[in-house]
């Protein structure tokens, strides 16, 4: 290894060294805020609430959930319920390939007070494991209505609605 | 003696009553009673109970809730709790409570749709 | 100042609090409620928080009003370990105590008619730290905390 130190005559090691932790420090907090805006981006673009028509909302879960995330999704879903005064909210898990027990059971509780707005939910895109963790966290089937995918949920949707009955 | 707590507003065979007071052991009372008679002689067959301008519903008013729904089931009627704030269904979803013997419905247009299609 | 009798080996020093409030009617939880609301929403806690901090305040006070007839409700900003910010809620009474508290807050009390219990459950799960201290004919303290969200 070439010390330039011993090349150099009086060579500024402690100076250069200075330097270059501060350059590396901003590197550092540059990177951080960039993060946190990423984050924030990434809060809007991984839980969308779509109103998809007159009474009916689809949120598509992407990714996998942290309890913030979960938190923030709650509050989004259920604000956009009271805005629109959707009948039905369809919740579409294709996008998680797993979820713990307790995001699973934030899935849950927001699906309880879902119905306490007076609207339906639709659970769709179920994979295996969170079948699994769902039903072990005792999830209530006569709150949460399953489809096994999104066409059919949407198809669902349309003929409640076409139909004019209440979807409650 | 008018011992009335709540403005109670009747619509065809419902009565709309807007929670706009602070609810304790004696106005709950008083509200209950005051329904009641309400119900009785207005002949009514279903109540809805307005709670967009309450901000905390703890465990005591839900019990309160649950409890007035069971005394108006008493009298043949059935209730609908109507517009609940969405941070409040959260906290309650959050906190485990479940409301008994009630619907619940996001507009006063709903909770009519969902009484009349009762019994 | 206001020191209070220990329970415990544990006190509380008022003076370390940014809000206390009395507690001694029904009427004082409504006050309560209200004022760690505002306290909470002045420090940035959002809407779906603030509903949270406010239900368990109104839960807290009512136990207190209805069980010990006397007692306090203190709220306080804090700063985590790792720099976050907590708002912690206080709630203390010289009251009956509780006697099985694990009961108590796993929710199966119900000591009157008129309650669900304590709804000492329901905070629980609403907060982010709870501890509960209570000692039959001493009283009971209630501290709980909530972290506000970054996004």
């Amino acid at each position: 290894m070439l010390f330039l130190s011993n090349e150099i005559e009086q060579f500024p090691v402690i100076e250069i060294y200075r330097v270059i932790v501060e350059l590396l420090e901003e590197k550092r907090m540059e990177a951080e805020n960039k993060i946190a805006e990423l984050r924030e981006v990434l809060s809007e673009l991984s839980t969308p609430v779509i109103h998809l028509w007159k009474d009916v909302l689809l949120a598509p879960i992407i990714g996998t959930l942290d309890s913030q995330r979960a938190q923030s999704m709650s509050e989004k879903v259920l604000n956009a319920v009271s805005e629109t005064g959707a009948k039905l909210v369809i919740v579409d898990v294709t996008g998680v390939p797993l979820i713990d027990t307790i995001v699973g059971e934030f899935l849950i509780e927001m699906f309880s007070a879902v119905k306490l707005l007076g609207a339906d939910v639709i659970l769709t895109g179920i994979k295996p494991e969170i079948a699994h963790t769902l039903v072990k966290l005792g999830i209530d089937f006569d709150m949460v209505n399953i489809k096994r995918d999104l066409e059919s949920a949407l198809k669902y949707a349309m003929e409640g609605s076409a139909a004019g009955k209440s979807l409650g | 003696m008018s011992d009335k707590v709540v403005p109670i507003i009747k619509l065809y065979d419902y009565l709309i009553v807007p929670i706009q007071i602070e609810l304790d052991d004696i106005t709950v009372e008083k509200l209950q009673m005051q329904l009641l008679n309400e119900i009785s002689a207005k002949e009514a067959r279903g109540i809805i109970l307005d709670v967009s301008m309450v901000d905390v519903i703890d465990s005591y008013i839900s019990y309160v809730l649950s409890e007035t729904a069971a005394m108006a089931k008493a009298m043949g009627c059935h209730t609908v709790i109507c517009k609940i704030q969405p941070n409040v269904a959260l906290t309650l979803a959050q906190m485990g409570i479940k409301l008994e013997n009630v619907y619940t419905a996001n507009s006063l247009e709903s909770a009519l749709e969902i009484l009349n299609q009762l019994d | 100042m206001i020191k209070v009798k220990n329970i415990n080996d544990f006190s509380v020093d008022t003076e370390d609090y940014d809000l206390v409030l009395k507690i001694r009617q029904e009427a004082d939880i409504a006050v309560a409620r209200q004022m760690v609301k505002d306290f909470a929403k002045k420090n940035g806690f959002s809407l779906a928080d603030v509903t949270k901090i406010a239900t368990v305040v109104s839960e807290l006070s009512r136990n207190i009003q209805r069980y010990a007839k006397k007692g306090y409700i203190c709220a306080r900003k804090k700063h985590g370990k790792d720099g976050n910010v907590l708002l912690e809620v206080l709630a203390y009474d010289n009251g009956p105590g509780i006697k099985d508290v694990e009961l108590a807050v796993t929710g199966g009390y119900t000591t009157s008619q008129r309650s669900l219990g304590l709804g000492l459950s329901g905070v629980r799960r609403l907060m982010d730290t709870f501890k509960i201290i209570s000692e039959e004919g001493k009283g009971t303290i209630v501290i709980t905390e909530i972290r506000r969200r970054t996004f």
